[in-house]
């Protein structure tokens, strides 16, 4: 009869050694080799009463590619209401895609396979979509985001209070993608 | 990933990833250099943690993979895949029979064991860790146990046997 305790006492004396791995860790931090990741998010909009921040990474269905990518949008419009936008993160991982909002960890993978898309309302109220195909909808509090970095045309749209934003620097907008960096662009 | 985090999180799950190498190896050099390779890749990581739960299982899976990388490079003497590989595993320092008995089964099943017995993990989250089914996991677990069962009554045995 196997008797996990005995086992469980043997582990728990199983270790690097406390020098061992004080050492591991110096020769860690010594390293030259620590990656610089190109950090996104070009905006070529001017902040004023908002920021928004989303993550989003690409999601496909089966054949996953283990992508993040963060970006952030700023946009500019004196007389916008104060627009409050819920941070969320996706990101793929071991053929699972997951979706980060409030601190909670969702596996999304079950959902999109049998409904093709999933749903959810943060704490603040705001609701968020997203479907098989990579699309991520954000709405609520005043604002709406949706994007597809993944598209091949890589378009989003913005709008505000139920109205898309038009004219100057606020309107639509085209998310593209540079060496790891996301840029978003007023669509011409 | 700053230091501080790095330096926490090291301490925190340094001896666990040891554990699961050692399982996963059977060697203790080569459990440390894995251990030592994925210190260095949480420390390059810019993943973002959502808790130290996140970074536990993070660094499990991690671990996981670079044992089969281990065991799949070329100039290691044997290249099994981890789900074979049935190499001698050195004898545990403090000699304990049943950590002796565990070390003597093949590395799939010892990872299994150490991951449900001592780790506290289910048998969705171990087929998740490992990238295999919840059905193969338990039936590891269940043959397992037999040949621990079989290991030390042998063992126990021997003891009384005058």
């Amino acid at each position: 009869m196997f008797d996990p305790k005995p086992y469980r006492e043997a582990c728990a004396r199983l270790t690097l050694g406390t020098e061992k791995l004080e050492e591991m860790i110096a020769m860690t931090e010594n390293t030259n080799t620590k990656k610089h990741l190109s950090r996104p998010i070009k905006t070529v909009l001017i902040a004023a009463a908002c920021v928004a921040a989303l993550c989003v990474t690409a999601m496909a269905a089966p054949a996953i590619q283990s992508f993040f990518t963060t970006y952030t949008v700023t946009m500019k419009d004196g007389d916008s209401p104060n627009i409050v936008a819920p941070v969320i993160q996706t990101y793929n991982e071991d053929g699972h895609n997951y979706l980060v909002v409030d601190d909670e960890t969702i596996d999304l993978t079950d959902a999109l396979e049998k409904d093709e898309f999933f749903k959810t309302t943060t704490k603040d109220g705001a609701e968020i979509h997203v479907n098989k195909d990579g699309w991520v909808s954000v709405s609520g509090n005043g604002i709406d985001y949706t994007f597809n970095p993944t598209a091949d045309d890589k378009e989003g749209s913005f709008s505000v209070d139920g109205e898309e934003l038009t004219g100057g620097e606020i309107g639509s907008y085209i998310v593209t993608e540079q060496n790891g960096e996301m840029e978003v662009t007023p669509a011409e | 990933m700053t230091a501080e985090m790095f330096e926490r999180l090291a301490r925190a799950y340094g001896d666990n990833l040891f554990r699961v190498a050692y399982h996963a190896l059977g060697r203790r050099a080569d459990a440390e250099d894995v251990s030592q390779t994925v210190l260095l890749k949480l420390y390059q990581t810019d993943k973002p943690f959502v808790s130290d739960d996140h970074a536990k299982h993070w660094l499990l899976r991690v671990t996981v993979n670079e044992c089969r990388r281990l065991l799949r490079a070329p100039w290691r003497t044997r290249t099994l895949p981890l789900e074979d590989h049935d190499g001698p595993a050195d004898a545990p320092d403090d000699h304990s029979d049943v950590l002796s008995a565990v070390m003597a089964l093949e590395a799939k099943y010892r990872l299994c064991v150490y991951l449900y017995y001592y780790e506290g993990y289910s048998v969705k989250e171990i087929a998740k860790a490992l990238g295999t089914k919840e059905s193969t996991v338990q039936t590891r677990l269940a043959r397992a146990r037999e040949k621990l069962r079989q290991a030390l009554s042998g063992e126990e045995e021997a003891k009384d046997y005058v």
